[in-house]
């Protein structure tokens, strides 16, 4: 019975230190395909002229950032209510959102130009953090729940 | 007919209306949303068509916003040349004319920013409608011809035909030069269509590339494409085109009018948008 409720603890405290870590991977992935989805949008906006929609279709990864472009396509009015953006963040992703496409090329460019150095930064920072933390939290985690296993059993 | 690209009060409005003689939908921001059907103007209300403005649908910035938007697929930079040129155009030949601030530099538009107006065009076919002037003018040959009719009198609809009847002739090919969009649906084994570019670049390129028995381009509107059509017929085609006139005199006194281009002159006259009565003149201008 102990050996069992030890168990639990430990997949317990193991479950609490990825759920800690999640929301420093998911920053991670939403601002590298922010950066990667600029650096696309760029090329199309120069290039090939290819729509929005287009774009996205090409887009080879389906994550929260691809979820909320497409939305945006599809009707304008997104609810962005992913925990691990800062208000500040909601606020400049939803003005990035009512930017693209609203201009010709060159005020596109001259945008998405501007627009590009402040992700790449966060994307560095995010990259760091969830390289940082992230491995922190769960090799913490597994840690705590080994000695609570102990404790308990 | 797609008209997806309405907002949903105005798409419901129109699902009311007889779409098979709906010319025109016209939207300014803060009025009355007008409808031309028959040739006849009336007020767009959530019933459908009316003469009373009392409950018509107001248009507002939302909605020009999502013609838009919708139009350009969200991706202006995508549709910016035909913007430049005032208008967009949707799938099935809707061409959507635009009103508001043109952004110049140096002389050339870049951008149109607030737009305020949208004019949406509706095509029609009319099958048929170029039997008589095919067996006049064309059996026994293409001739050099100009149509001339004010806006929205069917000389589109009339020019689709005539492509159709030569097409089936096979009597070689036949280059389309499509510089709105508006053929979209012309189709057949001698057609090689030119859509989106200038008549400047189609007439030159088209000519020398896709070697075309006949050229048919729709509104010779300015000079150059004057001299473009004037040109071709010195390299050994034949031209089908149309131009903005109330009559062929008027015709006569624009400035950049050149005589002898065309061998006839087909002038629409038209019931309810369908060009039901042609005349028909020959280079020096006699009724034939």
């Amino acid at each position: 019975m102990r050996l069992i409720f030890g168990l639990l603890v430990f997949i317990l405290s193991v479950c609490l230190g990825w759920q800690k870590s999640m929301p420093l991977k998911k920053r991670n992935e939403f601002y590298g395909s922010f950066n990667n989805f600029n650096l696309v949008y760029k090329n199309a906006v120069s290039f090939d002229k290819k729509s929005l929609s287009k774009i996205i279709e090409g887009f080879n990864k389906k994550d929260d950032f691809y979820e909320l472009l497409n939305n945006y396509i599809g009707n304008s009015n997104v609810d962005l209510n992913l925990s691990y953006l800062t208000n500040d963040e909601k606020v400049f992703v939803m003005d990035y959102l009512k930017s693209i496409g609203k201009g010709d090329e060159r005020s596109q460019l001259d945008y998405i130009e501007h627009v590009y150095d402040v992700v790449e930064d966060k994307k560095k920072q995010c990259f760091e953090d969830a390289k940082k933390f992230s491995g922190m939290y769960i090799k913490l985690s597994v840690l705590i729940g080994l000695m609570l296993f102990i404790v308990v059993v | 007919m797609n008209l997806s690209f309405l907002p949903v009060d105005i798409l419901s409005a129109i699902a009311k209306v007889n779409c098979s003689v709906l010319n025109e939908i016209r939207l300014r921001k803060g009025y009355a949303i007008k409808i031309i059907l028959d040739s006849q103007m009336f007020y767009l209300t959530a019933e459908g068509a009316s003469g009373n403005k009392t409950h018509a649908i107001i248009c507002t910035e939302s909605h020009i916003n999502r013609i838009v938007d919708v139009v350009t697929e969200r991706s202006i930079y995508a549709h910016i040349e035909r913007i430049k040129k005032g208008y967009l155009s949707f799938f099935g030949g809707i061409r959507i004319g635009i009103g508001g601030e043109f952004v110049f530099e140096n002389g050339k538009v870049i951008t149109v920013k607030n737009i305020t107006s949208l004019n949406v065009r509706i095509p029609h076919e009319i099958t048929g409608c170029a039997d008589d002037v095919y067996e006049k003018l064309y059996k026994s040959g293409v001739k050099n011809t100009l149509i001339i009719s004010p806006p929205m009198q069917g000389k589109t609809t009339l020019i689709k035909e005539i492509v159709n009847k030569i097409s089936e002739s096979n009597i070689g090919s036949i280059l389309v030069i499509d510089e709105r969009g508006e053929f979209f649906n012309v189709k057949g084994e001698n057609i090689d269509l030119i859509s989106y570019a200038d008549k400047l670049f189609s007439f030159e390129f088209g000519i020398r590339t896709l070697s075309p028995k006949v050229v048919i381009a729709d509104e010779l509107i300015s000079q150059n494409d004057w001299k473009c059509a004037y040109k071709a017929t010195f390299s050994g085609v034949k031209i089908i085109a149309s131009c903005h006139a109330d009559s062929i005199e008027e015709v006569a006194q624009k400035d950049f009018f050149i005589n002898k281009v065309f061998e006839r002159y087909v002038v629409l006259r038209s019931i309810n948008g369908i060009a039901s009565h042609k005349e028909i003149y020959d280079k020096d201008f006699n009724r034939i």
